[in-house]
């Protein structure tokens, strides 16, 4: 019974390591240090070529324009 | 019209990297004026989390609003602040007159293309089991206040404008819209290429030769609607009262004549001792209203003088395309996607089906290109297929002052070039012989169409007196 009990302890105190560990990203406290920050802005993206053309690269054309020539 | 590339369609700088324009204008970031209460920042529009908090493009887009113009939706980055009564979009709290008249507008609902169909089909749109596939592949040409004032239509797939193909939008708010990146966008493959004379053969309008472009004739108040139909709503084009008309510029020139103006033919006079019609009669004169000139010699009248009232474009206007057969509409391929038969450019003149323009006998029309088939993807049949002619009362916007109509020999009159016409494809008058095919067949839409058809001009002689 002691046998029981000690691994049911070992296989549930990892869990509370893990509680809330969710890779949470929003704009909460972490550990005290204040709001995630990182340095991306809306206006800062939309305005660097480099920027938009590295994060769209693969998607090329992003919707195809029909041929209008007819119709 | 060209492409934008992935990155160029959302890039927000002008071509030197700046945003300054658009940052401190009234709908940026950095404003400072008292238009508004308040400067707009990119989350107040476009929703999605706020600045500094994600750390990829998937994060930075989550919730985000592509168009904030959009009705049903669009208000939604507004709503984090204010109260559920804010407007359908983000237009609405600013621009609330005209966006409570766009609602109303066949730019936004599109309408006339509904009502055309229900004619056909003989059954109501709404709720009809085959709604959503016409959103899928008819409805993306509808538009929001965005897609003309900035960016792109999402029928050509979006992005901010280019201007003239150098210069970005960045952004910005365009009171007016692009001709070439708004207007001719959606309405490219006729008006556009009409405007800018670019079929083999026809020449540019006059007025875009002059510099005008659509906004010259199109006021934003017919664009947006005009409210004359408010609380019921518009089922054709031709129905918008502040619909610009030629004679609205022009009246001096025309004076249009509705009654029985002998110089509406007889332009240099009549027989073979022409008299001399004075200079200030030949312009138009066959659109005089004061014959008197005439009468003080023709005093017991002309016999057969019932002419014809014309629209402006059978005169003044050039061939353009006619479409035939759009079929092929799977609701579940790509939007937008579907198949037509290529277009045929003719220039076709018939009695005047339209009952919005009751005043002409004669018009130009255009083959529209549905067919019994056009849904059958759908499975919706059209049993009123032959109730509505498929040659259409058209305004094409390739107007030359002097055109093939125009054009005669020294002493004849106008007319003379239009019933010289021949009987044949390339004839301008719309003849039964039109409404079959190569092989000798009726077309499907003969019966649509034969009333509308001029007589066969063996047993409809010119009076040329």
């Amino acid at each position: 019974m002691r046998q029981f009990w000690t691994i049911s302890l070992l296989l549930v105190v990892p869990l509370f390591f893990l509680w809330g560990c969710d890779n949470d990203t929003s704009n909460g406290d972490i550990e005290g240090e204040g709001p995630v920050v990182t340095d991306l802005t809306c206006i800062g993206c939309h305005s660097s070529r480099d920027m938009l053309e590295d994060s769209l690269a693969d998607m090329g054309v992003v919707m195809r324009v029909p041929n209008k020539d007819d119709g | 019209m060209p492409e934008l590339e992935a990155w160029e369609r959302v890039y927000i700088a002008n071509s030197n990297g700046s945003t300054a324009a658009f940052m401190t204008s009234v709908h940026g970031p950095d404003y400072e004026g008292s238009a508004i209460e308040h400067a707009l920042t990119c989350q107040m529009c476009h929703n999605g989390p706020a600045d500094n908090t994600f750390a990829d493009m998937t994060e930075a887009h989550e919730g985000v609003i592509l168009d904030p113009s959009a009705p049903n939706g669009g208000q939604v980055g507004c709503l984090q602040c204010h109260d559920s009564e804010f407007g359908e979009t983000a237009c609405d709290n600013c621009h609330e007159s005209i966006a409570a008249a766009n609602a109303n507008s066949l730019h936004t609902n599109l309408w006339g293309e509904k009502a055309a169909i229900e004619l056909r089909c003989e059954c109501d749109f709404e709720g009809a089991s085959w709604s959503d596939m016409y959103d899928n592949k008819c409805g993306g040409c509808h538009t929001t206040c965005g897609q003309c004032h900035v960016s792109r239509p999402n029928s050509v797939g979006g992005g901010f404008p280019k201007f003239g193909g150098i210069v970005y939008s960045a952004h910005g708010f365009n009171r007016t819209p692009d001709m070439t990146e708004n207007c001719t966008a959606c309405h490219g493959s006729r008006i556009g290429t009409d405007f800018n004379g670019d079929l083999e053969g026809v020449s540019r309008d006059v007025h875009r030769n002059n510099g005008m472009k659509c906004e010259g004739c199109h006021t934003g108040t017919e664009l947006h609607g005009d409210g004359q139909h408010e609380g019921d709503h518009y089922t054709h084009r031709y129905q918008v009262a502040t619909m610009p008309r030629c004679e609205t510029c022009h009246d001096a020139d025309i004076q249009v004549d509705t009654g029985t103006g002998c110089t509406r033919c007889h332009i240099n006079g009549v027989g073979e001792d022409p008299v001399e019609v004075p200079a200030e009669l030949v312009n138009h004169a066959h659109h005089i209203a004061d014959n008197s000139s005439c009468s003080h010699c023709h005093r017991d009248g002309v016999p057969s003088m019932t002419p014809a009232n014309l629209q402006c474009q059978v005169c003044h206007s050039q061939p353009y395309k006619n479409c035939t057969n759009c079929h092929n509409l799977v609701a579940d391929e790509e939007p937008n996607k579907y198949d037509i038969d290529p277009s045929v450019v003719q220039f076709k003149i018939a009695q005047n089906p339209s009952p919005h323009r009751p005043e002409y006998d004669y018009v130009v029309v255009r083959h529209v290109p549905v067919d019994p088939g056009t849904y059958d993807d759908w499975g919706l049949t059209l049993p009123g297929y032959l109730d509505e002619p498929t040659w259409k009362y058209t305004s094409p916007h390739n107007i030359l002052r002097i055109t093939p109509q125009t054009t005669v020999a020294d002493g004849a009159t106008c007319a003379t070039a239009c019933h010289g016409t021949p009987d044949s494809p390339e004839g301008w008058f719309l003849r039964e012989s039109d409404l079959y095919d190569g092989s000798g067949s009726r077309l499907p839409d003969y019966e649509a169409n034969i009333g509308i058809v001029l007589p066969d001009p063996d047993v409809a002689p010119v009076n040329e007196n």
